[in-house]
């Protein structure tokens, strides 16, 4: 197979995917993704060498890292968090390659707190949060230079939320909730995508209940807002 | 009993019988000649290695020594259909002929062997029901061209159905060919000649059909006994209903053509029949032609830079030259079978000259494909480019020595980018890639009748100044207006169109969604050749191809042109010999000239013969070639909702919204409905129309269905929550259809 049909493919799969963890069957949706973890990984395989240099292998890379994120995602729900952190850090490697997408990047630093590898007010999460923030609001800024097409557009709702999330971790408050603000009037998120978002700083805040109890509730509260 | 190569492709089965030991009072020589001549015809037809025979007609055996041997069963047959199929895993088509007497038994068709007993036809007569199920292994994923010689021929399509209906035979593809309809008996003739349907059958595939392409389908075949040979006995039926590829199966050419058209290939590049179904057609401009044709290196470049289908597509090229193209009736009779079969399409537009422009017009017409406009010359991308009016909208790239200059994209990268794209969404009722395929069609119903000639004439011609001024102003229009006059001479009504050139339509549309409007209705149309304008050369084409003699479509040019014309212009003025008028003189004086662009005495509505073709032929030669194409993809109303869907569909990586407002919450939720009704809409129909059993048993059905219902679990998840029963319906389907992959990928380990 072709490497377009077998992106093609895949993307068809993990929309499958999604639509059975909505239903609740994380591990249905996890066999699907590992098996499209095995059919990417193949074809990454026939160029061993220039795989994680060469632009016409940008499209597999992506699809591979974004798939290596949605893993990690269903391990979080079940909260394994070490073997969410695995994951994400696979598609961290070839998401830096591109630097396109901050999804693996985002959830690395959040999963590197709940597995307890790092606390929130460390040196190296405080950089790392301060990084993000930094690479998706100069993104923001540079997709209104026409010039930029491979950037994060300020019309992706995923790029408006890793930034707020990022914010409110750095007890940014304001400045998260213009992000969450922005990106719904920008974007419209679906409702699906809304409940997602709120899910996901919901979890994020029981998680951080213990350690970071201020973060939490702003977390909580920003949960609420997007309700 | 069999002869040929276990690698064939096609298998022919003959059975039947002429004799009856136990019957024989039906015993008839002519389905004997029927069998043999169908067999060697067939064989005949096809390279002998490509063609696996299996003769049970009369049991296999010749007649000096039928008596030795018993007559085999309805069963024997069917065991012996099955072990030659299981030998020859590669055999994709199989033509199952049966000659000989049939007969009505118990509602079911019977079909005599030379077994069959009288008075026990049931279990000594072969039912088809009773043959085809337990052939369902080897029959699936094969074509299977039925063909009948016998009484009530028509009847088995009835006993096929419920056969070929049920979820097992979900892959499987049937269509009947029989001589008569259910009701009716066939002919026989003397003996020593094959059958009156046989006949007519056997003489199509040693002779060919002329006009037609490289390979026949059934569907030719039985459309030309039918309205080609005046004999009111033979009542041929072509059944493509009994299963659900069964049109595209009776459209898909099978039987080499005899009398193919042959085409004019440039010199030393493919000599193959371009009239074979090549996917990708390359035209080349005169002048391009004695520069290395850099447009043929440009397209094989591309090819290598395309992957998967789009590949392959490329990989299969035939090239002709535009001069070659218009040099007689036949050669661009087999360059429009190939403008409406190719997929895609690459016109050579450098000097946009006009044979390549009246192609250009043809193809816009008939393919919604990938059509692409290359410019050589010194054109590079970005360049200053005259482009004729009716094609402004189209994307020119480059394939000239200039653009393959560093820092610019190569003419075959550029090549590959538009392939690549257009292959990917062609297809879509949306894709355009020339203005006129979907205006010409656009009509509504109150606006497709003819506009009479009494109300006008419609004038293709250039607009360059001098022409205006000199041609149009001072002769054209006016020699044209007088015969209008004349011809509506006590006419008290307003004429609707008068004399009227594309500009001047009277029309709230786009100027050249009017033009195309008007030249799909317009009774006359003038097209004035003068300064061989590429634009009016666009326009021809098109006219051309969507009129037939009910309409009057008059070339003229005026005088005197160069005497020193290209070959290219000779060649048209040969096919289409216009009418020469002398615009340097007054009008009023050569009123004979007028008189025979536009005559208003005698017969004044039918189309005229100019040059060496019949009025309507170019329109006829595009029906021809688009009867026998499958347009199995583009039609599937699934696919269509499908493509219509993803326009609404939000990015599923990132989640960007499809509006072209995003900040509109009212926009983005009608885009997410639009997207959740079309996904439902599929759903639906696939499950109504052919029931959940035979979705999840076809491939195709159920990668459609699965797409839509994925969309929905995964995207609408929400939004049918209140929907309960219908999400569950939803959720039971994605389970299954997750079984069958999960067992499927186990299966390929």
């Amino acid at each position: 197979m072709d490497i377009d049909s077998l992106i093609k493919e895949a993307k068809g799969q993990k929309t499958t995917a999604n639509g059975l963890r909505k239903r609740g069957n994380v591990d249905g949706a996890r066999e699907l993704l590992l098996d499209v973890v095995e059919d990417l990984e193949a074809a990454a395989q026939e160029a061993p060498e220039s795989f994680a240099t060469d632009n016409d292998w940008a499209p597999l890379r992506r699809e591979l890292a974004d798939t290596y994120g949605m893993i990690g995602g269903l391990e979080r729900r079940l909260k394994r968090y070490a073997e969410s952190l695995s994951w994400y850090r696979k598609g961290l490697q070839l998401e830096d390659i591109d630097k396109v997408s901050t999804y693996n990047f985002s959830n690395t630093i959040v999963l590197t707190i709940l597995s307890e590898e790092a606390r929130l007010e460390s040196p190296s999460v405080q950089s790392a949060l301060g990084e993000l923030i930094d690479r998706l609001t100069k993104a923001i800024d540079e997709s209104k230079d026409p010039q930029k097409t491979e950037t994060v557009r300020t019309e992706q709702w995923w790029a408006w939320t890793d930034l707020g999330q990022a914010y409110l971790l750095k007890g940014m408050l304001a400045e998260a909730n213009s992000a969450y603000e922005k990106g719904i009037r920008e974007t419209n998120p679906s409702e699906g995508d809304r409940q997602s978002s709120k899910s996901v700083l919901s979890e994020l805040a029981d998680d951080l209940a213990a350690l970071n109890p201020d973060i939490s509730s702003a977390l909580r509260e920003q949960a609420t807002r997007l309700a | 009993m069999t002869a040929e190569s276990t690698g064939a492709e096609i298998a022919l089965i003959t059975i039947g019988g002429s004799r009856y030991p136990d019957w024989p009072g039906l015993a008839h020589k002519s389905f004997a000649v029927s069998a043999s001549g169908i067999q060697e015809a067939i064989i005949g037809a096809f390279a002998p290695s490509s063609v696996a025979t299996l003769t049970l007609f009369d049991d296999g055996v010749e007649s000096d020594s039928a008596a030795a041997a018993p007559a085999l069963s309805p069963s024997d047959i069917a065991s012996a259909i099955n072990q030659f199929l299981q030998a020859r895993p590669k055999v994709s088509d199989i033509i199952l002929y049966f000659c000989g007497h049939g007969s009505e038994y118990n509602g079911s068709l019977c079909l005599h062997l030379n077994a069959t007993k009288r008075d026990n036809e049931g279990l000594t007569g072969l039912l088809l029901g009773n043959l085809v199920k337990p052939l369902q292994e080897q029959l699936a994923r094969r074509r299977i061209y039925l063909v009948l010689d016998c009484c009530f021929a028509g009847h088995a399509a009835k006993d096929l159905k419920s056969v070929y209906r049920s979820p097992l035979m979900g892959e499987f593809g049937l269509v009947l060919v029989g001589a008569v309809d259910g009701d009716s008996t066939a002919n026989a003739s003397s003996d020593n000649a094959p059958t009156l349907f046989s006949g007519h059958l056997i003489d199509l595939i040693r002779q060919g059909l002329p006009g037609k392409p490289d390979g026949l389908s059934f569907d030719d075949v039985v459309s030309h006994i039918r309205t080609s040979i005046a004999d009111p006995t033979l009542k041929p039926v072509l059944d493509f209903t009994i299963s659900r590829a069964g049109l595209e199966i009776a459209r898909r050419p099978v039987i080499p053509n005899k009398a193919s058209a042959r085409l004019p290939i440039k010199e030393g590049g493919d000599q193959a029949s371009l009239s074979q179904a090549r996917r990708t057609l390359v035209v080349l401009s005169d002048s391009e032609a004695t520069s290395q044709t850099k447009l043929v290196n440009a397209v094989s470049a591309a090819s290598t830079l395309l992957q998967g289908d789009a590949k392959a597509a490329t990989a299969d090229v035939a090239i002709v030259l535009a001069s070659q193209a218009v040099s007689s009736p036949d050669s661009l009779k087999a360059v429009i079978a190939a403008l409406c079969r190719s997929e895609i399409a690459v016109f050579d537009g450098t000097g946009f000259e006009p044979a390549v422009m009246l192609l250009l017009g043809i193809r816009s017409v008939v393919r919604r494909g990938v059509t692409i406009i290359s410019v050589g010359g010194s054109y590079t991308i970005g360049g200053a480019l005259d482009i004729p009016f009716m094609i402004k909208d189209a994307n020119v790239v480059s394939h000239s020595s200039a653009q393959s200059s560093p820092g610019r994209s190569t003419p075959a990268q550029l090549l590959a980018s538009r392939i690549r794209q257009g292959f990917a969404s062609y297809k879509s009722a949306h894709y355009a890639d020339l203005p006129t395929f979907s205006a010409i069609r656009q009509v509504p119903p109150e606006r497709r009748e003819i506009i009479p000639q009494r109300d006008g004439f419609l004038v293709l011609c250039p607009f360059e100044t001098n022409y205006v001024k000199m041609v149009w102003s001072q002769y054209l229009s006016t020699g044209l207006a007088h015969q209008l006059e004349a011809l509506r001479l006590g006419d008290e009504t307003r004429a609707r169109l008068g004399v009227a050139r594309s500009f001047e339509l009277d029309s709230p549309r786009l100027v050249s969604q009017a033009v195309y409007e008007a030249i799909r209705r317009v009774h006359t149309c003038v097209v004035d050749w003068t300064l061989w304008s590429p634009n009016v050369f666009y326009e021809f084409g098109v006219r051309l191809s969507v009129t037939s003699n009910r309409r009057r479509t008059v070339a003229i040019i005026g005088v005197p042109f160069s005497k020193e014309l290209s070959a290219q212009k000779e060649a048209l003025l040969r096919l289409f010999d216009p009418i020469q008028y002398d615009p340097s003189q007054e009008w009023a004086g050569t009123l004979k000239t007028f008189d025979k662009m536009v005559p208003v005495e005698g017969d004044v509505s039918q189309s005229i013969r100019q040059g060496q073709l019949a009025p309507d032929e170019i329109y006829r030669a595009v029906q021809a070639a688009l009867d026998g194409m499958s347009h199995s993809d583009s039609d599937r109303v699934e696919h269509q909702l499908l493509r219509d869907a993803r326009y609404f569909e939000r990015d599923s990586t990132d989640s960007s919204p499809a509006s072209l407002f995003p900040e509109s919450a009212t926009l983005a939720l009608l885009d997410a409905e639009a997207e959740r009704e079309r996904l439902l809409a599929v759903w639906a129909y696939l499950i109504h129309r052919w029931g959940e059993e035979r979705v999840l048993s076809d491939d195709d059905l159920r990668r459609s269905c699965t797409q839509a219902v994925d969309g929905l679990l995964s995207r609408h998840f929400e939004a049918l929550s209140h929907e309960i029963a219908l999400r569950q319906q939803l959720e039971s389907f994605q389970d299954k259809t997750l079984a069958i992959a999960r067992e499927k990928r186990r299966s390929r380990r």
